[in-house]
């Protein structure tokens, strides 16, 4: 899951969490401009992506590279 | 002249183990009856005292009573009607977890036909997770070292059953709470009852939540898909999305029920058509890009680079925002079988 709240995600027992920009624009930022803020997005839902690729044991958090 | 009072009946529901009948070699042991009480069953009578009396004693394997359930479930209430106790007893069942299931229904069975029943087992045994909604179930540790006084306190929430007064509140009787709520007069307002309630938390002493904290249930990573360029991927948002103007008078929170949508065709979400309604964040952002609480727009991006292979045609959504525990896991089994008819293989769940 992606959320903004990844901190109570984790702790409620989510075990992919993909850390969200803010809780009123999870999958990107609208400060950064249209262009960049696609990018974002799409940074967001690789790590998603790569999330579901991934083997876990736990609630684990997986962290998209901030924006450029 | 007196009157001669009947003892009251009890009918005792145990495993193959308990039962005498053997060990794990005799565990696919169907339904038998034994007159009288058996095994723990004596100690019960004895605690009981005459005015009760254990007429039978239901027996059953712990394989038999999970593989066959459904059989299991037709005897016992065969047997329940003919026998006609006033009280089933069931267990108790420690930590065997078969066993504990086996007990929860009979309990459950009972109860249906309007006979009152409890059993008894250790608070994490799979029995209380399936049936504590449908039986009486008091903790006891998990094994069976502490057995006369587990049998004292099944003896004396019988007598309860049977006698009255009515049982009240799991915390007042030491019961494992049921999950039910009811409706109940206090002689203290609820301002009082709070700041009472702060005052002793805050002297360090002992007080009791009118509403419970339900703990999430910890679930088993699914396994990973190493490669999803063939993968059929889902969407799920808990951001309050709904078609510009709420057509379907979705709830700013606590819903009860979720909704779908089609996205076929569409390559990202619009604000002329699709806004964000939720009590619980503030909404203008989200609605001016819905992208934001459903990435379409991005995910379209990672299909049309071959990154998955297709995005399922169907989003599901709700308003996250103060939905209970309980009604919350509903939900999203319901969500997760649908997504699993539908030949998804994985989804992304967006929440606020």
């Amino acid at each position: 899951m992606i959320s903004a709240i990844h901190s109570l995600a984790l702790t409620t027992g989510a075990n992919r969490v993909v850390k969200g920009s803010r809780i009123e624009h999870v999958c990107g930022d609208p400060s950064l401009g249209e262009e960049r803020d696609h990018e974002y997005g799409v940074e967001i839902a690789q790590t998603a992506l790569n999330a579901i690729k991934t083997s876990v044991l736990e609630p684990t958090l997986f962290e998209p590279s901030p924006p450029n | 002249m007196a009157s001669i009072r009947q003892p009251k009946k009890i009918v005792h529901y145990l495993n193959q183990f308990f039962g005498g009948k053997g060990g794990e070699d005799q565990a696919n042991l169907d339904l038998s009856l034994v007159e009288g009480p058996v095994g723990p069953g004596r100690l019960l009578q004895t605690q009981m005292g005459p005015e009760y009396e254990v007429v039978a004693t239901l027996i059953c394997g712990d394989n038999y009573a999970i593989e066959h359930s459904s059989e299991l479930e037709h005897s016992l209430r065969t047997a329940l009607t003919d026998l006609k106790p006033d009280v089933l007893v069931a267990g108790p069942a420690f930590d065997a977890g078969r066993y504990g299931i086996a007990c929860g229904l009979a309990c459950k069975i009972a109860g249906e036909e309007g006979i009152p029943a409890v059993t008894a087992m250790e608070p994490d045994n799979p029995g209380v997770t399936k049936h504590a909604i449908d039986a009486y179930i008091l903790p006891t540790g998990a094994d069976a070292v502490n057995m006369p006084q587990i049998i004292a306190s099944i003896s004396d929430f019988t007598k309860r059953l049977v006698e009255g007064p009515d049982i009240g509140a799991a915390y007042d009787e030491g019961f494992i709470p049921r999950g039910i709520r009811r409706r109940a007069e206090s002689e203290h307002p609820t301002h009082k009852r709070a700041v009472s309630m702060l005052l002793d938390k805050l002297n360090g002493k002992e007080y009791q939540s009118e509403i419970p904290v339900i703990s999430p249930d910890r679930v088993s990573p699914a396994p990973p898909i190493e490669d999803l360029s063939e993968a059929l991927v889902g969407m799920i948002t808990t951001g309050g999305l709904v078609p510009k103007g709420n057509p379907e008078r979705q709830t700013s929170g606590n819903p009860d029920r979720y909704y779908k949508y089609s996205i076929e065709g569409l390559d990202e979400m619009v604000s002329d058509d699709w806004e964000a309604f939720h009590g619980g964040y503030f909404n203008i952002t989200t609605s001016e890009n819905p992208n934001y609480i459903l990435p379409l727009r991005a995910v379209r991006e990672l299909e049309r680079t071959g990154q998955i292979g297709a995005l399922s045609p169907t989003i599901f959504t709700m308003p996250g925002v103060g939905t209970p525990i309980d009604k919350a896991r509903r939900f999203g089994s319901e969500m997760a079988e649908e997504l699993i008819e539908s030949g998804v293989d994985a989804c992304i769940l967006v929440a606020t």
